[in-house]
């Protein structure tokens, strides 16, 4: 380090794992001169459960439940992976219905996790105010969720071909409803924190990213947006059905951490955005293909044949992965989200790569804290938005 | 002289802004005082669960054929499926059935999965023990019922807390069950 040091002795500080503002069981070593951040050294692997291994050896009905516990705040987005990849590792469409009710559930997961992003980012900062209140919000997220899988978090919702279950009655009701109440609630927060002076006195060109930088580093998500690419998976690499629905693409030129909390707090609301136009033009129909549950194929029955058997009931699914490779993205509230799958002619995968969108964004912390001041590591690493399920995995 | 006066205009346009600033924090928090609380004190008061609420699994021992796909679709192949062949029916006899909830991650899969629907989710989910092989429920705990919320006299049900404030100033009554 070619730093000007102003005393011999550099002081080694070790944040976390047990740190209270630490985000999940992070530990970060930290060389100080005085306040100075001269280095910083990330360490990992403290949840660290062998997910990709596990994948080797369950089927994916089998393996849909242990998804959610990568990224825990935003569990709807690994389970959409998780179908993904087989789906179209083997070609299988999806209804119509199922598209729709999908994407209303990524978008309400993206908002539950930006939300619990904003609360943690400004106690960090100081303000705890908003971390109460956005609870209030992820709580109704939270109910909806759980009215239409029967859990809060750990959903088991998706599955190959569609969703395990109808919309519930009435709750594309109260989806609307949470939409209006939502929009105030953003309203809300924007006046607590986006004009306050010590806030944006602590935001404002800390951690300052550049444009080719974060192209460079390969980041994705609002880390992405905010330094000026405007760069969205759901624009770029159409999945589901977002190219049906009106919205923009978040993106700031600033590369700041104040221009991060601006492309998520925008977000939230192109989510709303998306999800009321979901709600209004849900199609009806079947929420699973059920013929991708089918014990084994029958040589001879065409389908809509006499002798072709319809599926009405959920067989056990015997889902064989083709001898074949791809890599599946969805855009994650943390950024790209991905999995490279190589299918061997069985049930299990033969390899299950999880391209986590927070371990590639953690690596750039190193950079960002050095030269800064000590109180802003936990800014940057605020603003960076990781979850330790998934960085770890 | 001259730059000394415009830094002091210019920290007192400073101070104002910062003042109007908070203040408006201010007024948006104090726009909350006039809210019923949205937390309800848990173990006297809960909220219904919702239908497809997972709790703990109910098993209905004669419906079951054995044919194990509860234990096929779990993920860590959690039931326990004691069965025996009998050549005179030339069908499988089932001879116990236990699932650990000490274990079980209540995911669904069984219950979504299982042919003869003899697995079913309840609202239960107050499951806590001192010893954790209480959790090892047989056929014979897991066909047992869960206590209704709504048959629980110990707690009052509601639905959100305004609801409750409501019915609690209507009535004398100070035990309120809202139905759905």
């Amino acid at each position: 380090m070619s730093l000007p040091l102003t005393r011999k002795d550099l002081m080694i500080v070790n944040m976390g794992p047990q740190h209270p503002s630490m985000h999940g069981v992070l530990r970060l070593i930290v060389t100080l001169d005085g306040e100075d951040v001269i280095d910083c050294e990330p360490i990992l692997g403290y949840l660290h459960r062998g997910m990709e291994k596990i994948a080797e050896n369950r089927t994916i009905i089998q393996y849909l439940p242990y998804v959610t516990r990568w990224d825990y705040l935003a569990t709807m987005f690994t389970e959409a992976i998780t179908v993904n990849a087989p789906e179209f590792l083997e070609n299988i469409q999806i209804p119509q219905r199922a598209s729709y009710i999908r994407v209303i559930m990524l978008e309400l997961s993206r908002i539950a996790s930006h939300l619990l992003w904003l609360g943690p980012f400004m106690a960090d900062l100081g303000a705890q105010t908003p971390f109460f209140y956005i609870f209030r919000e992820r709580e109704l997220i939270y109910d909806l969720f759980e009215a239409a899988t029967g859990m809060r978090m750990m959903h088991n919702y998706f599955r190959i071909g569609g969703v395990a279950a109808d919309l519930p009655y009435g709750w594309i009701e109260k989806c609307l409803d949470f939409c209006d109440y939502f929009l105030r609630g953003v309203v809300e927060y924007q006046q607590l924190i986006t004009q306050n002076p010590i806030f944006l006195e602590r935001v404002e060109g800390v951690g300052f990213i550049s444009g080719e930088e974060a192209v460079n580093w390969g980041l994705s998500g609002p880390m992405l947006r905010a330094s000026g690419i405007q760069w969205d998976l759901r624009k770029v690499d159409p999945y589901e059905s977002y190219n049906q629905f009106d919205w923009k693409v978040q993106w700031q030129k600033e590369g700041d951490s104040l221009a991060r909390y601006l492309v998520r707090v925008g977000e939230m609301r192109e989510s709303i955005k998306i999800i009321q136009q979901a709600v209004e033009k849900i199609p009806g129909g079947p929420y699973e293909n059920l013929e991708v549950r089918r014990f084994k194929k029958e040589k001879n029955s065409e389908w809509n044949d006499f002798e072709y058997k319809f599926l009405g009931k959920k067989p056990s699914p015997n889902f064989e992965l083709s001898r074949q490779e791809l890599y599946v993205r969805v855009e994650a509230p943390k950024g790209e989200l991905g999995i490279y799958l190589v299918g061997d002619d069985s049930l299990f995968p033969w390899r299950w790569k999880i391209r986590p969108p927070g371990f590639i964004n953690l690596q750039i912390l190193p950079q960002l804290v050095k030269k800064m001041k000590l109180a802003d590591i936990m800014t940057i690493l605020g603003s960076i938005d990781i979850i330790m399920g998934e960085v770890d995995r | 002289m001259f730059p000394m006066v415009t830094g002091f205009m210019s920290y007192g346009q400073q101070t104002i802004r910062a003042t109007r600033y908070i203040g408006q924090s201010f007024i948006t928090t104090l726009s909350h005082t006039n809210r019923l609380p949205i937390t309800i004190h848990y173990p006297y008061e809960k909220s219904i669960t919702p239908e497809r609420f997972r709790g703990r699994i109910h098993f209905e021992f004669d419906k079951c054929i054995a044919c194990e796909v509860c234990v096929r679709v779990c993920p860590i192949d959690l039931p326990v499926v004691d069965w025996r062949f009998e050549k005179d029916i030339k069908r499988k006899q089932l001879l116990n059935y236990s699932i650990d909830f000490g274990v079980c991650i209540f995911c669904g899969n069984c219950v979504e999965y299982c042919p003869t629907s003899c697995l079913s989710m309840t609202e239960e989910y107050e499951l806590s023990t001192y010893d954790r092989h209480e959790l090892n429920y047989n056929q014979i705990a897991l066909s047992r019922l869960p206590i209704s919320i709504m048959g629980d006299y110990t707690i009052q049900t509601i639905r959100n807390s305004s609801e409750s404030k409501i019915n609690k100033e209507k009535s004398s009554n100070s035990r309120t069950i809202t139905d759905y």
